[in-house]
């Protein structure tokens, strides 16, 4: 079998591994678990879940404040400053 | 023998070609058309392969993967031409470098706003608008100097600078209205400049 027809074939079948190997990936979902969120619900490291975050931010409104300016993509920031990021 | 070889490598460089297409009629349009509710025009394409999409595995398996194994066949492609000087196999390096990424897309999707899944992907995602622009930029000199390739200059250059543009407003944007337009925008722009190399080195390829 000559060189280059060699190296065509084992492009060939890794290519194939290389795409069942995602398709396992996703219809098994094995990293599954780095997909929890890394700070609950609530805001970064400051609280946990909407009710704790609204007690802390009720004494606390700059840190959260300063918070939600950083992270205009939290969602609890909508709830917490009524949609202004 | 000979014969056999300028097949494999005309393959390969089509690549460049082949994959953009692919990933263009599903990523751009059919995935999206298969998505109830998908919106092209603000949502991006990484939401067609996340975890909740109904097209997730489609779009991972053979939008991006599969786009990325085409990348790095390309690559390997341009770093066996023997039409390529020096610059334009490290050029091919960062080819095979995006097209590691693109694979990796396929791979790290994600569901929560905030995970570790969540940031490599928007390692993987975003990574590649610079890698790949390096290698184009490079890839661009190589051939300024080449007989039959040098007409590539003056077109990869400034396309890849308006790609630099879009992918900055994009990246760095908040509330960017019509964000998919804009990111369709800034990653189909180098990928059809890598069509346009594709082409053209298929050409003179021998």
């Amino acid at each position: 079998m000559q060189r280059d027809t060699k190296i065509g074939v084992i492009i060939l079948v890794l290519a194939i591994l290389a795409l069942g190997f995602v398709l396992y990936m996703n219809v098994y979902e094995p990293l599954a678990f780095l997909d929890n969120p890394l700070v609950g619900e609530g805001l970064g490291t400051l609280c946990v879940s909407e009710e704790k975050c609204i007690d802390f931010c009720h004494n606390n409104k700059g840190r959260c404040d300063a918070y939600c300016r950083e992270n205009p993509s939290n969602e609890l920031c909508d709830i917490l400053f009524g949609g202004r990021k | 023998m000979k014969e056999s070889k300028s097949h494999l490598d005309k393959l390969l460089i089509a690549s460049g070609f082949i994959g953009p297409v692919i990933f263009f009629l599903t990523v751009y349009f059919l995935f999206a058309l298969l998505y109830p509710g998908y919106d092209p025009t603000n949502q991006t394409i990484s939401e067609l392969g996340n975890a909740s999409s109904p097209v997730k595995t489609l779009t991972n398996v053979f939008g991006f993967s599969l786009f990325g194994i085409f990348i790095i066949l390309f690559a390997y492609g341009v770093f066996r031409s023997k039409e390529i000087g020096v610059l334009g196999k490290i050029a091919s390096v960062f080819f095979f470098l995006t097209g590691i990424l693109m694979y990796l897309v396929g791979i790290f999707y994600s569901k929560s706003e905030y995970s570790i899944l969540t940031s490599l992907h928007i390692i993987v995602a975003n990574y590649q608008f610079p890698i790949l622009t390096i290698g184009l930029v490079l890839f661009a000199f190589d051939v300024s100097g080449h007989k039959k390739l040098r007409w590539l200059t003056p077109i990869i250059l400034p396309l890849g600078i308006i790609t630099l543009v879009l992918a900055y407003y994009f990246l760095f944007t908040h509330d960017l209205p019509n964000r998919g337009i804009w990111q369709r925008a800034a990653i189909g722009i180098p990928y059809i400049i890598m069509m346009i190399i594709s082409i053209s080195l298929y050409k003179v390829q021998k």
